[in-house]
């Protein structure tokens, strides 16, 4: 056993992802393999003042430890969800996670969306899931792009700054060997299936994403993107009301944060270029976003 | 017969393009409406109004509006905010 198992088992281990450290304890072995392989060094740390949440990942009783084996993910002692086959032990910490952020991160804006940046033009892509956010993420991630956050855009109230939590980009079903494909070089996670998402897996983000993680970045580009499989790419202007209506949609806090959530979104939309986008080609994809940046003249 | 705002704690507005996005303090809800909207429901803010006085003022933002056509543009528009709980219909006081 390594010292992450060991601490992981014992004192816990804090995971740093932009302005969130978590503490993980579990006594379920494989996970801590799993963090090793998409989490860089740097990410994970045994020794912390603080952290903002206390997570655990357990059985939920003994019977369950060896028949038809489960697991139960706790916050603060809590337990949000329904227990979860064993198997999926890492998605359901990413979950987790994913939720823990989402519910208690009032501090921020935040929607549900990829977030890119390249050369300063930073890309928010908010979608509903199966829409091919992920996919497009990694495929622009891939090719050059900074990795700001594959699930969720966080917004600073006071400067719309967004910023940067880099964390494995989640890929499901189709979008696994599509990615496999395009980007060979990723190193992927092993893959989960008959998960409530079909079968999952993770990329571990690129370290150039992560050196830059206190780099926020400003919004210039807002994209509602769709796959459609045989679709050909296409790039089209949304209106600033549409898409702020769309984008509270995919906020998990708009409504908490009332007439704040309102201005901030409206002041994101009106600074910034808002699409569609429909596409089944990730390398058209890639050039057409590529095109959308400003030239340094 | 007059109209006035039912919205007790007022709303926010932005003007987006050519389009407007209102915010309904007193239940969170959000809706696009267009500019002429955005002024009845401004003019309503200030205090209830008739709806032949709501008529005459969006008949001098659109001149080229036949009268019926004008009538039917405001009847449509009050309606529509009636039916988002913005608006109500009063009796007036006898003057």
């Amino acid at each position: 056993m390594n010292t992450l198992d060991v601490a992981l088992k014992t004192t816990g281990v804090f995971i740093k992802t932009g302005p969130f450290v978590s503490l993980l304890k579990s006594r379920i072995n494989g996970l801590g393999h799993a963090i090793e392989q998409l989490y860089y060094a740097p990410q994970i740390s045994y020794n912390e003042e603080f952290a903002d949440f206390h997570l655990s990942i357990e059985f939920p009783n003994i019977l369950r430890r060896w028949f038809r084996p489960q697991i139960l993910f706790k916050n603060d002692g809590r337990t949000p969800f329904n227990p979860l086959p064993a198997e999926q032990l890492y998605p359901f910490f990413e979950w987790g996670l994913n939720w823990c952020i989402a519910n208690h991160s009032n501090h921020f804006l935040i929607l549900h969306a990829a977030v890119v940046e390249k050369n300063g033009y930073a890309i928010v892509f908010p979608a509903a899931p199966g829409s091919g956010k992920s996919t497009l993420c990694a495929g622009l991630v891939s090719r050059g792009w900074r990795l700001l956050s594959d699930e969720m855009a966080i917004i600073e109230p006071e400067t719309l700054s967004l910023v940067s939590v880099v964390r494995p980009i989640s890929l499901k079903n189709e979008s696994i060997d599509v990615i496999k494909a395009f980007a060979p070089d990723f190193e992927f996670g092993s893959i989960t299936r008959d998960t409530a998402k079909g079968t999952v897996t993770h990329i571990k983000a690129p370290i150039e994403s992560l050196n830059r993680e206190q780099e926020k970045a400003q919004p210039a580009c807002i994209v509602f993107p769709k796959y459609q499989a045989g679709a050909a790419s296409l790039l089209k202007p949304v209106s600033k009301v549409k898409s702020v209506l769309r984008a509270a949609e995919e906020s998990f806090n708009y409504n908490v944060l009332g007439e704040k959530g309102f201005t901030m979104l409206c002041d994101l939309v009106d600074g910034s270029d808002c699409y569609e986008f429909v596409y089944s080609d990730l390398s058209d994809a890639v050039n057409i976003f590529n095109s959308l940046i400003p030239s340094k003249s | 017969m007059e109209w006035r705002l039912v919205i007790k704690k007022g709303f926010l507005w932005r003007s987006l393009d050519s389009e407007a996005i209102v915010y309904n303090r007193d239940d969170g809800s959000t809706h696009v409406l267009d500019t002429v909207t955005v002024e009845i429901i401004n003019l309503l803010a200030e205090k209830s109004r008739s709806q032949l006085f709501l008529e005459e003022h969006v008949a001098q933002m659109y001149q080229n509006l036949s009268t019926a056509k004008l009538k039917n543009s405001v009847k449509m528009r009050l309606e529509a905010l009636k039916n988002l709980k913005f608006i109500e219909t009063f009796p007036s006081t006898p003057e």
